[in-house]
């Protein structure tokens, strides 16, 4: 995914795809951003307790943990009620 | 849950999708407008006929034409650049769908429209002075029309005063249709950006109070 999006988007895109255990190159891949911004997102989201480090001999990979799911479950719910809620561009 | 919003989801994205396809034709209308005002002031120059300074005029319409044209085209091609990846996406869909995958939808359209933002907004205004533009000039050839039928032996004239005048009319009406589209298209996608501001104040709160 491109495009200009919030970091709250970017967060739920790297939440969505943890839902199993993705190495780090994968995941900077996936949501398409650079080594430096990738680590300062799993960071943070390591931090506030959302992405587990599972390390298995040299390999690192990052899982979504439970409270990952209450976040993805808000944006969710908050995300589709713009479409449920604004009347839409139809021709 | 999400059939409501995908429906709906579908149905935006269609017609944001045929919306731009319009316009990219009419932005190739204007264009090719523009080109044959300068032909047929080059070939009159060299055939010598009628004023200089009218045929100069001619030609710099014809030039205008061929910038608003282009810049037209330049900028319908852009924002559907973005679209046909989400298009390809969704099209290439594997039912059932799931709430993630409608998400990550809707996350793509608000990207692309935070991008293209300034170009929609810039689409709108060239879409209105094209389609004013065009209005004028139908109404220059219903006046040049009357005057034409007006002298003796007019008559095929006048018919085809009123033929070019239609052409014009119809396109300066359908533009600033575009442009009242386009108009509709950002209104609802400026309030669901107001929405996203005000969401992303419940998902910092939820996140600082881990």
């Amino acid at each position: 995914m491109t495009g200009r999006r919030s970091t709250f988007e970017i967060y739920w895109e790297i939440l969505v795809f943890c839902k199993t255990p993705k190495f780090f190159t994968g995941i900077i891949n996936r949501c398409d951003l650079n080594s430096k911004t990738g680590q300062e997102y799993l960071g943070l989201l390591v931090g506030k307790g959302y992405l587990s480090v599972i390390k298995e001999g040299e390999k690192t990979t990052y899982a979504a943990t439970e409270k990952a799911a209450e976040y993805i479950a808000l944006f969710s719910r908050l995300y589709q009620s713009l479409f449920d809620e604004i009347p839409g561009f139809k021709l | 849950m999400t059939t409501g919003v995908e429906k709906q989801f579908s149905d935006e994205l269609t017609s944001f999708f045929v919306l731009i396809l319009l316009n990219i034709a009419f932005g190739a209308l204007v264009m090719a407008f523009g080109l044959q005002f300068i032909i047929m002031s080059a070939l009159a120059v060299t055939g010598g006929q009628t004023s200089d300074v009218l045929q100069v005029i001619r030609g710099a319409v014809g030039v205008a034409g061929v910038v608003l044209g282009f810049s037209w085209l330049y900028s319908s091609t852009k924002i559907m650049r973005g679209l046909k990846g989400i298009r390809r996406e969704y099209r290439n869909r594997a039912a059932p769908v799931s709430d993630e995958t409608v998400i990550g939808w809707i996350v793509e359209m608000m990207a692309h429209y935070r991008e293209n933002r300034s170009t929609i907004r810039w689409m709108t205004l060239i879409c209105s002075f094209g389609g004013c533009i065009y209005l004028a000039l139908g109404i220059v050839n219903i006046v040049q029309g009357i005057s034409a039928g007006a002298s003796p032996g007019g008559m095929v004239m006048l018919g085809l005063f009123f033929f070019a005048a239609g052409i014009n009319l119809t396109i300066g009406i359908v533009t600033l249709l575009l442009s009242t589209w386009f108009r509709r298209y950002s209104a609802s996608w400026d309030c669901r950006l107001a929405e996203v501001s005000q969401a992303e104040d419940s998902l910092r709160s939820a996140m600082d109070q881990r």
